[in-house]
């Protein structure tokens, strides 16, 4: 009988899910699963690339996760379409935003509102439900499911049975299998899958002991009971659930129903951009851009109008004036920065002292440096604009990188969330994955051996895959030897199989994303480390393929410096110094570069490039030179 | 009467207590447990449920253990474990 | 479990034949007494329309002419024990389940008797011929009982294996073990046969019938999970005598009750044991059968303290009529109850107790006194949980 994995944790359930995606969804195809659904802890960071590998390994993918209610109660939600997708992001992020940070509580009132497109199951035995059976407590869990029925309709609601042949599960499905024909709710069967093969229940119980800091003779009480959490052949499940054969067939029901493809249903929209009234986007940034012209050049030149022109061409054919504009406000957002914090002058224009840098292709847009996005002079360095925005076709987002002093960046994020709503602009997430010191160190406590030794180890080690740690045992005299030893062998296999691992979400350095719809629609949002950030589930690479409008805020500690050096000439001369307007062919400071004397300059000041000597008095032969290096 | 010279006897003599006892039994093509043959042939009627427990597996003697509880057509009921890393029966108290 | 059923149809008149073959050809009613009333134990085979458990006066307005006879019930235990007793020398499982009824057990058998036929040949070699036995073998009590009710005359035998259904849906309603008064509810409900019973969804059946309701429709489907109940051997002593006179007197019947448990205690089997339980019977002068059963919270120890309880027994329970034999069978025998004490509740009784503890040890040299001790009662390795420590005096 075909079956539908509805209950499944991938890595992304930090420290509890203990096999990648990939690994997952391989080993459902070869067992012939009609599909998998991924519902990690209370988290869709795994989503976009769950997405994309369903597709690319031709199996079908459900969208969910399980929740965290109050009271340490799980319970599993499946989207079945992209509004129940929007309302599991939205119960996602409620759940993040209530309780402490790094524990996730949804109170349960909440879910009547977001219930549209939802499929419910009731949970492992971890979930309230659950519990009520264990504790003979009838009557309230009759109440229970009446009330989830009441929220989510008959036919949205499921009673979740898994037999991982743990004590107990036998006797509780018997009583859910009961209940269930009292009351008229139909059965799903899950297998709370925790890994793809049965041998990996060996790594997933050190996760569990990293999680809680202890060591796996310490965590008999919080470890899986067994090795059963593992994706299972088909006709083990038929035997396990043969007391209740329509909990299988009720999986398919349940897949069918589910057609969200992220990778099409995807919601997000461009940022727009409110003009003033009477302007539309395109005809203010015009706006802006010919007045800045005339400020920067004198007048509007043909040259200027003619590139404008073509820029103005690609703007309107890839519709992205409220993009731009969106840039200029966040702009303009820590212009106001530096003039609280006295850091500029109000007389002048944004443009001629601008809070932070371009720096890539971006440059290359006149647009931009009319706007205040980079201080490069594009046509007098005849920039060609065809890497940034190709004529033809646009397959991302076009990409703008800013580097901000560190004083203003820490402000103008905080302003930023403020402005838009935290629901409007996120901070990117990053996930930080397991490497050899980190795998080392946290497996060699799970695994309860010598703390001075694993130190050793950790230190010894190079940076690097944490496949390669016995090839570096073996290069080592005090470890050699423990290679074929217990324990340590142990240590070895598990890292091999531990890298890469997901270890948390933690904020991107100056990663954010804008959305003019609320971004909790289309991913979930928590709070993050420092007050006042708010972080989306997604890193970078989900980003980019959902072709979300990403803005890096990058601090610079040589801006910093800069910023300060300018603030002191003021101090001292009474003159504000446009540095895009600097002599770029000074002898003096060629010569000063050609000396060697170029520590604390950035970008140049590393042994290689000092070696230079006598470079030619030409910014751009210069330039050319410092990126070959 | 013996004299106490005041020193333990036994330091450290902490029984065990419910160990499982060796037993033989016959079991089908899927591992589990058809009769028990101590002390008497006895013929499972039932397998009223089944657990299974993995630990210790860092040790030098992993515990991977198939319970089963049987009950007989006499009425009896029994817990029996298949240990799955030497393949031999027990009965223990669970 | 396969279960072979063996009836002895008209049982009673059999054992009565044994002693009166005269009575063969002639139609005779065998009558027994309970309270007040007088019913019908049993009845020769070509009286029809009789059933056992009917009034006296009712056997006789059908059948006047017919001789009665009052019920030996010792006799006839006598004599199925007997073939109890033979039925055991062919399987360990047997049950008595009622006077000619009897269930054996067939688990575990099929080394001793590789088939069914040889099996059943070995039982009817068992049962004496003059008791017409039938045989049915099933699955299931009320099955096999039902395979040897409708035993074909040529073989005396029936075995089911398959067709249950097909067999069952023909019998009539009144074969079910189940009160009278719900045989003829269910005929007055139009529901006259196993099949039409089988039939119905067990619902309507409870709602009339409650927990026999679900009973009925399980026996009609051939489902009987009710377990073999094999006779538990155990030690009997017998003693009875015949009176040198008839008598009514309650000390004459003390007087030889006491005799008689005079002979019981004395006997070597009952040596530093004590009665826990006793039947008592007496036959009377006009073959009036009376007995009780006895039993004791504490093993009775001597005779006084028997003969005090027997006594209190005859005065509550007095005897229908002259009584001319009397009898007694101990069926449990005990050892003297121990008294549990506590072990601490005198301060000085524990020191004693504990420098006794310590003596122990010392003497053979390791601890000898545990108590058990909470080590892990969380971990799922059960040998873990807890632990035997010495009690450290």
């Amino acid at each position: 009988m075909p079956y539908a994995e509805l209950h499944c944790h991938s890595y992304y359930s930090f420290h509890d899910g203990a096999s990648s995606l990939e690994e997952l969804l391989t080993q459902a195809k070869e067992l012939g699963y009609q599909a998998l659904a991924l519902t990690d802890h209370d988290n869709l960071c795994g989503a976009m690339r769950f997405a994309q590998v369903t597709h690319s390994l031709d199996i079908q993918g459900i969208i969910g996760a399980e929740v965290t209610l109050k009271g340490g109660y799980h319970l599993t939600l499946l989207a079945r379409d992209s509004t129940g997708y929007r309302n599991l992001c939205r119960l996602i992020t409620a759940a993040h935003n209530s309780g402490e940070r790094n524990n996730p509580e949804l109170d349960p009132c909440q879910l009547p509102e977001q219930a549209a497109g939802l499929i419910v199951l009731s949970g492992c035995p971890r979930s309230e439900l659950a519990q009520l059976i264990d504790g003979s407590r009838q009557a309230e869990a009759r109440a229970l499911v009446r009330q989830y029925l009441e929220w989510f309709g008959w036919e949205n609601y499921y009673l979740e049975v898994q037999q991982n042949l743990v004590h107990g599960d036998t006797s509780r499905n018997r009583a859910l299998a009961a209940l269930a024909q009292e009351m008229g709710v139909r059965m799903a069967a899950t297998g709370n899958v925790h890994y793809h093969i049965r041998e990996r229940h060996q790594l997933q119980d050190c996760l569990v002991a990293i999680r809680h800091c202890r060591n796996l003779e310490e965590t008999h009480r919080e470890r899986r009971a067994n090795s059963e959490f593992y994706l299972r052949p088909v006709k083990e499940l038929d035997t396990l659930f043969q007391e209740y054969p329509e909990a299988l067939t009720n999986t398919l029901a349940i897949a069918n129903r589910c057609t969200l493809d992220l990778t099409r249903d995807l919601c997000y929209i461009f940022p727009d951009y409110p003009a003033p009234e009477g302007e539309t986007p395109e005809s203010y940034l015009e706006k802006l851009c010919s007045e800045a012209a005339v400020r920067r050049y004198g007048a509007i030149t043909p040259e200027v109008s003619a590139r404008l022109e073509q820029e103005f061409g690609l703007v309107r054919k890839f519709k992205l004036a409220g993009f731009l504009l969106m840039y200029h406000e966040v702009i303009k957002l820590g212009r106001e920065v530096m003039l609280e914090q006295g850091l500029s002058d109000p007389s002048l224009a944004l443009e001629e002292n601008p809070p932070g840098r371009g720096r890539g292709s971006s440059v290359s847009l006149l647009i931009g440096y009319l706007i205040g996005l980079s201080h490069i002079d594009p046509l007098k360095y005849n920039l060609s604009l065809e890497r940034f925005l190709p004529s033809d076709t646009m397959s991302t987002v076009p990409d703008i990188d800013l580097d901000f002093p560190r004083s203003i960046r820490e402000d103008l994020i905080l302003r930023t969330h403020q402005r838009w709503g935290w629901e409007h602009a996120v901070l990117t997430g990053t996930i930080a994955t397991y490497m050899v010191k980190g795998a080392v160190r946290d497996l060699g406590k799970a695994l309860g051996l010598p703390e001075e030794e694993v130190d050793q180890l950790s230190r010894q080690v190079d940076w690097g895959s944490a496949k390669g740690l016995k090839d570096q045992m073996q290069k080592s005299p005090q470890f050699q030897s423990k290679i074929d030893t217990p324990v340590w062998r142990d240590l070895i296999r598990l890292a091999w199989e531990l890298d890469g691992f997901p270890k948390y979400l933690g904020q991107h350095p100056g990663g954010m994303v804008l959305s003019s719809t609320p971004l909790i629609d289309i991913v979930p949002v928590q709070r993050g480390a420092i007050d006042g950030r708010y972080v989306c589930q997604w890193d970078k690479d989900s980003i980019d393929d959902a072709g979300f409008v990403k803005i890096d805020f990058l601090a610079l500690g040589a801006l910093s410096q800069m910023q300060e050096a300018l603030e002191l000439i003021h101090r001292h001369t009474g003159k504000r110094i446009d540095i895009s307007r600097i002599n770029f062919e000074d002898t003096a400071v060629y010569d000063m570069l050609g000396g060697g004397d170029t520590i604390g300059i950035f970008q140049v000041e590393s042994a290689p490039r000092r070696s230079q000597r006598r470079p030619p008095p030409s910014f751009l032969v210069y330039t050319a030179i410092m990126s070959t290096l | 009467m013996v004299q106490n010279s005041g020193k333990t006897l036994c330091p450290g003599t902490l029984k065990p207590v419910n160990l499982p006892e060796l037993i033989k039994a016959e079991e089908d093509a899927s591992g589990l447990p058809t009769a028990i043959l101590t002390p008497r042939r006895q013929v499972i009627k039932t397998i009223e449920d089944r657990w299974r427990i993995d630990d210790e597996w860092w040790r030098r003697e992993p515990v991977s253990r198939l319970y089963c509880a049987v009950l007989f057509a006499s009425g009896q009921r029994l817990v029996v474990y298949k240990d799955l890393t030497d393949g031999e029966w027990y009965k223990q108290g669970y | 479990m396969r279960i072979l059923c063996i009836l002895l149809p008209h049982f009673s008149w059999h054992c009565e034949t044994l002693n009166n073959p005269e009575i063969q050809g002639c139609p005779t009613i065998i009558t027994y007494n309970t309270g007040s009333q007088k019913l019908v134990l049993d009845y020769s085979p070509d009286l029809a329309g009789l059933q056992p458990e009917m009034p006296l006066q009712q056997a006789l307005a059908r059948y006047g002419e017919a001789n009665l006879l009052q019920a030996d019930l010792p006799c006839y235990r006598a004599i199925f024990e007997e073939i109890l007793g033979a039925l055991e020398q062919r399987s360990p499982l047997v049950e008595n389940a009622d006077l000619g009824q009897a269930y054996i057990g067939l688990e575990g058998l099929q080394m001793i008797y590789p088939d069914d036929r040889s099996l059943l040949k070995a039982v009817q070699e068992a049962v004496p011929a003059h008791f017409s036995p039938r045989a049915g073998l099933a699955e299931g009590k009320f099955p096999a009982y039902l395979a040897a009710l409708y035993s074909p005359p040529e073989a005396n035998y029936r075995i089911l294996t398959d067709g249950l259904t097909d067999f069952l849906k023909g019998l009539p309603c009144d074969v079910l073990p189940i009160a009278g008064k719900n045989k003829a509810c269910l005929h007055e409900f139009g529901l006259h046969t196993l099949g039409q019973l089988a039939a119905l969804s067990p619902g309507p059946l409870q709602a009339q019938f409650g927990p026999e309701g679900r009973k009925i429709r399980d026996l009609a489907r051939g489902r009987d999970e009710t377990p073999l109940y094999p006779r538990f051997m155990e030690e009997n002593i017998e003693e009875s005598t015949v009176l040198s006179s008839v008598t009514v007197s309650l000390e004459a019947i003390l007087i030889t009750v006491e005799g008689l448990l005079t002979r019981v205690f004395s006997r070597e089997s009952l040596k530093g044991r004590g009665i826990r339980s006793l039947h008592i019977w007496t036959c009377g002068w006009g073959a009036q059968y009376w007995e009780h059963s006895l039993q004791f919270k504490e093993p009775a120890m001597d005779i006084r303290s028997t003969l005090s309880r027997i006594k209190l027994l005859l005065e509550d329970f007095p005897q229908p009529g002259p009584v001319e034999r009397i009898g007694l069978k101990i069926t449990g025998l005990g050892y003297r109850n121990g008294r549990q004490k506590s072990l601490f509740s005198e301060v000085r009784a524990q020191d004693h107790l504990l420098n006794d503890i310590k003596q122990l040890e010392l003497r053979l040299g390791s601890p000898q006194v545990y108590k058990i001790k909470e080590v892990e009662p969380w971990s799922r390795i059960p040998e873990r949980r807890y632990a035997l420590a010495p009690l450290n005096p």
